[in-house]
């Protein structure tokens, strides 16, 4: 038998699970919880059911949201020819803060994984062949890793022939990097993808 | 670069002892189990933080002791330089350069490079195909970063598209459809860069090899390094016949879960006179082969480097006429620092007169 009361160790536990959150810290976040006002404890618990019923995803862009078509799909100012697309709504709104991009997004809920059993068919790829028809330019914005490279190679061999303009993000140093310090990785794939200056 | 001297504490058999070297040629000698590896051991941790015999620190501690530690004095260009690496079970391995803690691995890795002859590389030119490989591309890995990104890279997703074989199989799937033309694509591309170097590399090698392997033997035949790639490196349609290829044995990798075509495959072979030596060579023959092989290794390291490397010669005498052994010693030591070692010295006597560096070092360890 433990010594800490049962409630207790149920809290501690289900804040282990969180991502990047380890046993110790999750103690130190129930006892926090026991020894706040009762109130913080009642706003907290409202804020994580609210967040369960309220938000789900577009059912156009798969993206986060309290309303279906989400905001950005239904901005009236929004370039509707352009397509973003990126891995999880995370990036959505990383892109978003540059405030620079004015076209739709689509999230594909993850990239194909191999080693993980993720295929074409659990990620919202029929979704996006469906959207295609009234898009023009297509941004592919998926992370460079190795499965991030693979997605996007597959998305511009079943995209392509649909008159589209497909792009993708540079590969390169991050801005302030020294090259010095810069791994090794980062350089090669900023030499391959150099530009043209002239 | 040579060593000129180590200090070892609580290291496998040794207590505390210390030793110093010449800056030509060191014999180490002694009976079975006196510590002739070990010192050689010693020095690779000095060079690369590590040992080449086992990944675990704990195993060299001498038993019965909870720490060991290596002092070793390089002396290159004009200058001394301390290195002292130490590891304690609770705080692990620490390592100091003139005093100074060292924060980067990198920053010492290959800085001393040492190149290692021992017993277990005899399968470098008796073992399967893949030794082989390994041992070129550790070579070009350690002169050419682009080549080692491609490797791991390469080999990876070999492992992914292996995986993803059997899980086609798992589901009766036997299309080659965009997904696994998505992975083959990338997969190509680093096969290129793969197969561009690795063939550059045997094409710059096998001169020096060839070159090497006449100074230190007494043999006639012609020798030479042989690569057959398993997809040729046909420029203009490399990247369609390749995947032709895939496609042609989609069926079959699928059955059996492994990718059949790519350079992972890729044969390398010694030949003398033609003929695979593995189907020819003498046990002395194939160990002078590999010498060869190592001495050009380290003329590559040192071109690139631009540091002397040092070379540690594990039982160097078995298998070898008196004739070699002299012929090799004096080739290695009159251009580098040399550590051979030994269990007895009779293989030199009928010699000792034409070694070049008559005052060598001898360290007895009976
Ligand atoms: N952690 C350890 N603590 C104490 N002794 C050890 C430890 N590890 C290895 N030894 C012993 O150290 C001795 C030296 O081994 P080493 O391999 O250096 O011998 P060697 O001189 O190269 O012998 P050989 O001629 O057989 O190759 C061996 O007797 C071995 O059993
Ligand atoms: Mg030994
Ligand atoms: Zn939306």
């Amino acid at each position: 038998m433990s010594i800490i009361p049962e409630s207790l160790i149920q809290v501690i536990d289900t804040f282990a699970n969180f991502p990047g959150v380890g046993k110790k810290s999750a103690k130190r976040m129930a006892y926090y919880l026991l020894k706040s006002p009762r109130q913080e404890s009642v706003n907290l618990a409202k804020a994580i059911i609210n967040l369960k019923d309220r938000i789900h995803n577009c059912s156009q862009c798969h993206n986060i949201s309290e309303t279906d078509p989400c905001r950005i799909c239904t901005d009236p100012k929004r370039d509707k020819t352009t397509l973003c697309v990126v891995e999880e709504p995370m990036d959505v709104i990383a892109i978003e803060n540059t405030g620079n991009y004015r076209g739709l997004y689509h999230v594909l809920g993850g990239v194909l994984s191999p080693l993980n059993g993720i295929g074409p068919d659990d990620l919202n790829i029929q979704d996006l062949l469906h959207r295609i028809v009234s898009i023009k330019e297509i941004i592919l914005a998926l992370n460079s890793t190795r499965d991030g490279e693979t997605t996007e190679v597959y998305l511009s061999k079943i995209l392509r022939n649909n008159n589209l303009n497909i792009t993708r993000l540079a590969h390169g140093l991050p801005i302030g990097t020294n090259l010095e310090f810069a791994d090794e990785t980062t350089l090669i794939r900023a030499i391959e993808g150099r530009t043209n200056i002239l | 670069m040579i060593l000129k001297k180590i200090l070892l504490k609580n290291f496998r058999n040794f207590s505390n002892i210390e030793f110093v070297f010449d800056k030509n040629l060191n014999i180490i000698t002694g009976k079975n189990g006196t510590g002739k590896t070990t010192i050689l051991e010693s020095f690779h941790f000095l060079s690369y933080t590590k040992s080449f015999k086992t990944n675990y620190d704990t195993e060299v501690i001498k038993k019965g002791n909870n720490y060991f530690q290596i002092f070793g004095e390089f002396f290159d260009n004009n200058k001394n330089t301390h290195v002292n690496l130490n590891f304690t079970e609770k705080e692990g391995k620490r390592t100091f350069i003139n005093k100074k803690k060292l924060v980067r691995k990198i920053d010492i890795i290959g800085k001393y490079p040492l190149i290692l002859l021992s017993p277990e590389d005899q399968s470098i030119t008796k073992g399967n195909p893949s030794v082989k490989r390994n041992f070129i591309d550790k070579i070009i890995s350690q002169i050419d970063k682009q080549y080692l990104f491609n490797l791991v890279e390469y080999n990876k997703r070999i492992t992914q598209r292996n995986y993803l074989l059997k899980t086609y199989k798992i589901n009766n799937k036997y299309i080659y459809d965009e997904y696994f033309e998505s992975l083959d694509d990338l997969l190509i591309t680093n096969a290129k860069t793969i197969t561009q170097k690795r063939n550059k590399f045997i094409n710059d090698y096998n001169p020096i090899f060839k070159n090497e392997l006449e100074k230190i033997s007494h043999f006639n035949y012609k020798s030479t390094i042989n690569i057959i790639n398993n997809i040729e490196l046909n420029e203009e349609n490399y990247f369609t016949n390749y995947k032709n290829k895939l496609e042609e044995k989609f069926v079959k990798d699928v059955k059996f879960g492994r990718t059949s075509r790519g350079p992972h495959l890729d044969k390398i072979s010694i030949l003398f006179d033609g003929i695979d030596i593995k189907k020819i060579a003498s046990q002395g023959e194939h160990k002078v082969v590999l010498i060869a092989l190592k001495i050009a290794e380290g003329m590559f390291l040192q071109n690139h480097t631009n540091s002397c490397v040092i070379y540690l010669l594990d039982d160097l005498f078995s298998f070898l006429d008196s004739e070699h052994c002299v012929k090799i010693i004096n080739k290695i030591s009159s251009e580098n620092q040399t550590f051979v070692t030994t269990t007895s010295m009779l293989h030199l006597n009928d010699y000792l007169g034409i070694i070049n560096h008559l005052n060598f070092n001898e360290i007895c360890l009976d």
